[in-house]
């Protein structure tokens, strides 16, 4: 005989529709988006890992002054041991849009052919193919008109170029900006006849494979690269050398896919925690509501295993379902969702979604594990109880407490500390949901002021206008120029710290600009510095040279205020005699005043105002719609947790609201007797909860940081936050409190007399 | 012997709150006898029914059903001892709200491997026009009954029933005991039965009387009268 308890499952469902459909909304909110976004992530970079055999793209590029002729390239070729391809390009402004500039090439072939994404590739002289990413921004489509040098084209096809993944104007540049600049194809013909200075970039690819993925090989590629470069040197005037894995516009986008797997991985773990504890509350209510019918049913000699069982079956049933409804939602819709934040950002191709393991396991193993393992515990804690105190409803085991004295109280506030007093347990249950949920909430709302923040204190720290990096030392008649010495040096990454780039700058003893004057030997770090590798004076902090071995120690003797860049200041003969260079041999010149006395060929790159908070422009670009997408999720969770713990509370005590109800009270005096309580405890709880908040946020930033970040944005959050989290959180409450208030007014008056033994 | 309680003591609470419910209760029951358990509230009576259907502890002293004391027992096997060996009806029924009559019956049905014929037994609690109601479509007495169609579906060897009929009215009460009766008569099951109506211990072949915990009076009824026949 099948077990009868099984023609429950349905009905309880159906009875607890609220409860159940706020979980199953959640769960698929949840599960959706997790899945959808590790998806996305998982098939854009398995799509950008592909796309560098699809589209041919290349493996490195020089540019030369002059055009090479047959024999010289051919040289190169057999020197170098590649294949080298023409990839001439024509830099021209858009007339009718200012600052705007599109970076055209003839139809590519052979080597990093373009992804159709949107109508056809050009086949006329007055037809251009625009990138996909520049056109949104700037609100081109397909059939508009474009003139460039006094001719108008139309946009034949939207494109995504597989050298320009991110739109970098120039390797050099600290942050790409596809407002302003965007990449266009024409026909050759058409190509020819723009009259502009054409550069002549050469694209190569190795003729023997070489593995990019592996960081070992990378040092190979580099010694490869190295010598090229030298032989490159002596076959004409060399303008740049670009070997791919130093090429931002094809690396970037694909190491920002990694970083955000981090930020994401990070909130599905905050995600669990809520989900575990959410979990864990429906469960207990589950057996705070059934305790008659569990006590029945051990006192007839049903077994513990069965009980569970029995119970477990509605929420494993509402998880499978979740899962498979989040899932659909996340391989069809969410993805695309998801996939968009990138497309916000980058100029990426098309891509087709991917089935992920890590996703199926994320969303929907260890939901149902996590939901089996939470129930069964719970359940089989309470299970400990003996049958008689579940058809007593002695569900605590700490039985006789004696009550507190309470004289000096009105009566209602009275009864209002007694409900709070007989409902502490729930109401501490409460202030952990309303913790986790705003950790997340927390999330949605703070990182965009920190992004402000980080704007802000880096423009006031700013230690000059112009940052000019020169190709070899030049002087300079400019007033105030001041010499600088610099040097990229890497920290050694490991589980807590991902790689990145650490600048030693070395600057005279009274410099203008850095005034913390560098003594001879010291060692001055950047707040940035401290906060991250958490390092005061006299500690130790290794680096090495990017692409060897070579490390170097740095004793910290000072911190100074400079959050906009991780950078460690020495006193200039200091730094030489550290790197063992020449004292001419400096690297620019910072200055107040634009450099006019030198030529723009002698200019590395300058760092300005714009550069430096370019990055957090970008961010907020790109990562807004993620935030909101937090905040509304936060937001339902602390809905729901709210619901859940203030509905458990009215069960709990449906047998007194019920018994005022036969006494005469009013259902709006019943909500001053329980609800005011409630609505004062989640105040109190918000509030309460907030340093907390704070430190577990701070923890779980740091640690993010640390992983996804090169650099580092100080965390400061603003007032308004808090306040933003208070006063959503009460607007949450007080929307759930209307739910609660109708089950309040439903709870018949027989209850109470039916439940009398 | 079927049943044999042993220097039986239970208490609740501590230190100076400690307050002795049953004070070294022993006595025995034959199989197939009907025992009333009188006396009035708080005398003991419902701790000492719960403690022999094993699902209330003793402090001490023990409960022994055909030899088998229930405090050697580990939980699975006390389960399978309530499984197996006893049925239950509580005075507030505790039905299960969202399953039919008969479903609240097959609760009872699924837990033996030898059970009593539903449908019959549907027949005899004269519930038959009843069985697709779920409880709260039901009367008192109708629900009592299918309480106790859930206990003796799977044929126990004890039934333990508390305040059958206390939440019920004198006429329905009379039909409840009836079908105790009858049920005692033609399954030969062992009926313990805790009441605070005096008048109930003359349809018993035993009666024990409790008052404060302890056993003031234990003995075979001789003038036994039919359910029928009781009257208060």
């Amino acid at each position: 005989m099948k077990n009868p308890l099984r023609k429950r499952i349905l009905r309880n469902m159906k009875s607890e529709i609220g409860k159940y459909l706020a979980i199953f909304l959640f769960m698929v909110i949840f599960i959706g988006f997790i899945s959808g976004f590790i998806v996305a992530d998982v098939s854009l970079k398995e799509s950008n890992k592909k796309g560098f055999e699809k589209y041919n793209i290349e493996n490195g590029n020089f540019t030369f002054a002059d055009k090479l002729d047959k024999s010289t390239l051919k040289e190169i070729e057999k020197e170098n041991k590649i294949k080298a391809y023409e990839l001439f390009y024509k830099d021209l402004k858009i007339e009718e849009k200012k600052e705007r500039e599109l970076r055209i090439y003839k139809k590519r072939h052979q080597i990093n052919r373009e992804c159709l994404m949107q109508g056809k590739f050009p086949k006329k002289r007055n037809e251009i193919a625009i990138d996909r990413m520049f056109a949104k921004l700037n609100n081109y489509e397909v059939g508009d008109k474009i003139k460039l040098k006094g001719k108008k084209y139309k946009i034949s096809a939207l494109v995504a170029f597989s050298d320009y993944s991110t739109l970098f104007k120039s390797n050099s540049d600290m942050m790409f900006d596809a407002n302003k600049f965007g990449v266009a194809i024409t026909t050759a013909n058409a190509y020819n006849e723009i009259k502009e200075r054409e550069i002549n970039k050469y694209a190569f690819k190795y003729n023997k494979k070489i593995d990019n993925k592996v960081k070992d090989n990378q040092s190979e590629e580099k010694k490869i690269s190295d010598k090229m470069v030298k032989r490159l040197f002596y076959k004409g005037k060399l303008e740049d050398f670009t070997p791919r894995y130093l090429n931002n516009a094809i690396k970037f986008a694909g190491d920002d896919f990694e970083s955000d797997g981090v930020m994401i991985d990070t909130l599905f773990y905050i995600l669990i925690a809520i989900i575990a504890f959410i979990f864990a509350v429906t469960a207990d209510n589950t057996v705070v509501k059934e305790a008659n019918v569990i006590g029945t049913l051990r006192a007839s000699g049903y077994k513990k295993s069965e009980i569970i069982r029995h119970y477990i079956c509605s929420p494993m049933v509402i998880t499978l379902i979740s899962a498979i409804v989040g899932n659909i939602l996340g391989y069809t819709y969410l993805f695309k969702v998801c996939a968009d934040l990138y497309y916000n950002s980058y100029s990426l191709p098309t891509f087709t979604p991917i089935f992920s393991m890590d996703a199926f396991i994320k969303t929907t193993i260890l939901p149902l594990i996590l939901m089996y393992v939470v129930n069964y515990v719970i359940l089989r804690r309470r299970l400990t109880l003996l049958p008689i105190d579940f058809i007593r409803r002695n569900l605590t085991k700490n039985k006789k407490k004696k009550s507190i004295r309470l004289h000096n109280f009105s009566f209602m506030t009275k009864f209002k500390i007694r409900v709070f007093l007989q409902n502490f347990p729930n109401y501490v249950l409460l202030f952990i949901g309303i913790f986790l949920a705003n950790v997340l909430l927390f999330f949605g709302l703070a990182l965009v002021p920190l992004l402000d923040n980080f704007e802000k204190i880096t423009i006031d720290n700013m230690v000059c206008e112009y940052q000019v990096y020169l190709t070899s030392p030049q002087k300079t008649m400019t007033k105030g120029a001041e010499k600088f010495y610099q040097k990229t040096l890497s920290n050694l990454p490991n589980s807590e710290f991902r790689q990145e780039d650490i600048s030693i700058m070395g600057v005279p003893k009274k410099s203008k600009y850095f005034k913390i004057k560098p003594q001879k030997g010291e060692v001055i770090i950047s707040s940035s510095i401290a906060e991250k590798y958490n390092l005061s004076k006299n500690d130790v902090i290794t680096l090495k040279e990017k692409y060897n071995k070579k490390k170097y120690k740095f004793k910290v003797s000072r911190v100074f205020e400079y959050p906009a860049n991780e950078t460690i200041v020495l006193n200039e003969a200091t730094f030489c005699k550290k790197f063992n260079v020449k004292k001419e041999n400096f690297t620019g010149y910072l200055t107040n005043k634009k450099i006019r006395d030198i030529d723009e060929k002698n200019i590395l790159t300058i760092i300005t105002k714009s550069d430096l908070t370019k990055m957090t422009r970008q961010l907020k670009t790109s990562m807004g719609g993620m935030y909101k997408a937090v905040n509304v999720f936060a937001i339902v969770t602390f809905m729901l947790i709210i619901f859940l713990l203030t509905k458990l509370t009215i069960e709990k005590n449906s047998n007194s609201i019920s018994m005022l109800k036969i006494l005469g009270y009013t259902p709006k005096e019943e909500r001053k007797l329980y609800l005011m309580t409630t609505r004062i405890v989640v105040f109190f709880s918000v509030l309460l909860s907030l340093p907390i908040t704070y430190y577990s946020f701070s923890i779980i930033y740091k640690s993010m940081m640390k992983k996804m970040f090169s650099g580092w944005m100080p965390l400061e959050i603003p007032l308004e936050v808090y306040l933003e989290v208070i006063l959503l959180g009460m607007l949450s409450y007080f929307v759930v409190e209307q739910f609660i208030y109708k089950k309040i007014k439903k709870i018949p008056m027989d209850l109470a007399l039916k439940n009398i033994e | 012997m079927l049943l044999e309680i042993k220097s039986l003591c239970k208490s609740y609470g501590k230190d100076e709150n400690k307050l002795q419910v049953l004070k070294d209760i022993t006595f025995s029951i034959q199989k197939g006898e009907i025992c009333v358990l009188l006396g009035p509230s708080g005398s003991g009576k419902s701790t000492l029914l719960n403690i022999i259907g094993g699902i209330d502890v003793a402090d001490s002293g023990y409960v022994s059903i055909d030899g088998d004391k229930t405090k050697n027992m580990s939980e699975k096997e006390l389960t399978m001892y309530r499984r197996k060996h006893l049925g239950y009806v509580f005075q507030m029924y505790n039905l299960i709200p969202n399953l039919t009559l008969k479903e609240n019956i097959e609760v009872g049905e699924y837990l033996s491997d030898n059970p009593l014929d539903i449908n019959e037994l549907i027949n005899v609690l004269e519930l038959s026009n009843h069985e697709n109601k779920i409880p709260n479509q039901l009367s008192g007495g109708q629900q009592q009954r299918t309480a106790i169609g859930r206990a003796i579906i799977k044929n126990p060897d004890i039934l333990l029933c508390d305040e059958p009929t206390g939440a019920l009215d004198y006429k329905t009460s009379k039909a409840i005991l009836k079908l105790l009766e009858d049920v005692n008569k033609k399954y030969k099951t062992t009926i313990i039965m805790v009441t605070h109506n005096d008048a109930i211990k003359n349809m018993a072949d035993r009666i024990i009387k409790l008052k404060d915990g302890e056993i003031r009076k234990n003995y075979l009824n001789n003038e036994k009268i039919s359910a029928e026949e009781l009257e208060w």
